[in-house]
């Protein structure tokens, strides 16, 4: 289960102008790992995948497959297989589902793309269906899927999901964290931010707990399930 | 017979109306800048086009062709060096910018070209045809079906082919494009470089059936602004559409009010088309 370290994060700040949010970041993400970010809003992990895509500034250690992120503009460190599926799906609302699909990859020159779309097409179904159809016509599970699909269509080396569920219904969830577990089993190593504790731990191998910009817990997901002050915080079943 | 006759004088103008706006639609759609240059250079390929014509006595159907990769640097570099500054600013700025813009570009064109009436004149300009019963004016002909080729061209670049869908991606969603690897100065730059090559086949066509000046932008910026709100940012045919209606409504004004009356029409026409569904325009705008 633990490989290579892919994402190597150590002391990093960040914030937006003069306002720091982040206070000295440390975590690592291995090798087909799901490691999941919790923690309440304002907690600053979309400011965290924000500096880890390079769109805000950064300082500190912030290192993918053992290469430095911190000089690379957002398409450079996109071209490295480090892709965002952002909060809020983000899709492009007047463009079909199989557009979108395309513009996941849009940066790929490889010849590849068609088998992408079939292996896309294999984890999400019901998107080959609605492949023909306006993707901001459809329901918020299925621009969920299909902004995963997109993200998936870049060839991610690492993908990054800033709040999967939000907004979902729980039985939707349950089929997103099946489909994370399939998209693992690809390959793909993904490091997914919640505010769901339940569904994150659900599906994670580790997890961190951020508060205000800082990491205050971290370790397997059934340790930290046992924790109390995760499970007074988070999980609400404290006792 | 006569009211025949003037529907399809309206109609072959139109097309070329709706050309003219074509790039102003796009670059409204995809930047958000309303380019109060749009007819300058509109103006700026008609000259290009007339000087290429004059001095290597190319057809001006073909230097139209020429022209349109000329327009396309002027257009990119524009956006590139001065455009990408203000491009999610707020609308006055780029209005105050374009504005400018178009001060400049008509006042150099006065000091370059002079303000004498210039006229792209080929061989076969007076040429016409008869089809049932009516004349059909050679020229206005080839220019409506330009403007028909250059709307399918431009259709199928947004729908069809990668950097079409980027440029429709970036207009919708500019966060998502980024994140995908689209690098947005430089599809803003080719963007408006499109835009300004529509803007320029459409000055070769203009100075095919009137007199280029250099004062002739800000009527054609005016009239372009009229027919992107009727025809809507996102559709080229529909800005055609938008194009002939504006052709016909001067075409009958012609007739029944006399020529003097034509730019009430087409203003007209715009206040109508607000009053009566002005969500759907402003959804386009």
């Amino acid at each position: 289960m633990s490989g290579d370290v892919v994402l190597e994060i150590a002391g990093l700040h960040a914030g937006y102008g003069a306002v720091p949010v982040l206070h000295g970041i440390d975590i690592c993400v291995r090798e087909g790992e799901i490691v999941c970010l919790v923690g309440s809003n304002g907690a600053g992990k979309t400011t965290l995948l924000r500096a880890i895509s390079r769109i805000i500034p950064a300082r500190g250690t912030l290192r993918f497959n053992n290469k430095g992120l911190l000089p690379l503009t957002p398409e450079a460190a996109f071209d490295k297989g480090l892709v965002q599926v952002p909060e809020g799906r983000q899709l492009f609302g007047g463009m079909t589902v199989e557009e979108n699909l395309f513009m996941g990859a849009y940066r790929r020159r490889d010849k590849a793309v068609a088998q992408s779309f079939e292996r896309v097409y294999a984890l999400f179904p019901i998107l080959k269906e609605r492949r023909r159809q306006l993707a901001g016509n459809m329901s918020g599970g299925e621009q969920q899927m299909c902004a995963m699909a997109r993200a998936l269509m870049a060839n991610p080396r690492l993908l990054l999901i800033d709040e999967m569920s939000l907004g979902l219904a729980p039985v939707i969830v349950d089929q997103l964290l099946v489909i994370l577990r399939e998209i693992r089993a690809l390959g793909v190593t993904v490091l997914l931010v919640e505010q769901d504790v339940f569904a994150a731990f659900d599906v994670a191998d580790r997890a961190y707990v951020m508060e205000t910009g800082r990491i205050v817990r971290e370790g397997l997901v059934a340790e930290l399930a046992d924790d109390h002050a995760v499970r007074e915080a988070y999980l609400g079943t404290e006792g | 017979m006569v009211l025949a006759q003037i529907l399809l004088n309206g109609i072959l103008l139109g097309g070329l109306y709706g050309l003219m706006a074509l790039g102003m639609a796009l670059v409204w759609g995809v930047l958000n800048i309303v380019n109060l240059a749009h007819g300058a250079l509109i103006m700026l390929g008609g000259y290009v086009v007339y000087y290429i014509f004059v001095f290597t006595g190319l057809d001006p159907f073909a230097a139209i062709a020429v022209a349109m990769v000329i327009m396309f640097g002027v257009g990119f570099l524009l956006q590139y060096g001065l455009l990408n500054l203000i491009v999610r600013s707020a609308l006055l700025n780029t209005l105050l910018i374009t504005f400018g813009l178009d001060v400049v570009i008509t006042y150099l064109a006065q000091f370059l070209f002079t303000a004498d009436f210039r006229t792209i004149n080929p061989s076969y300009a007076g040429a016409n045809f008869s089809a049932f019963g009516l004349t059909v004016p050679g020229i206005r002909f080839a220019a409506f079906v330009v403007a028909i080729a250059l709307a399918a061209a431009l259709w199928w670049l947004l729908n069809r082919r990668p950097l079409g869908l980027a440029i429709r991606a970036t207009s919708q969603n500019l966060v998502a494009a980024r994140l995908y690897g689209v690098d947005p100065r430089i599809l803003y730059a080719v963007t408006f470089g499109i835009g300004t090559a529509l803007a320029g086949a459409a000055g070769g066509l203009y100075g095919m059936i009137a007199n280029l000046t250099p004062y002739i932008g800000a009527s054609l910026t005016a009239k372009s602004f009229v027919i992107a709100i009727i025809g809507g940012l996102t559709n080229p045919f529909n800005v055609i559409l938008g194009g002939i209606v504006v052709g016909i409504a001067e075409s009958l004004a012609t007739l029944y009010f006399g020529a003097t009356y034509s730019d009430v029409v087409s203003f007209g026409l715009l206040v109508l088309v607000l009053v009566v569904r002005p969500t759907r325009t402003l959804r386009a705008a």
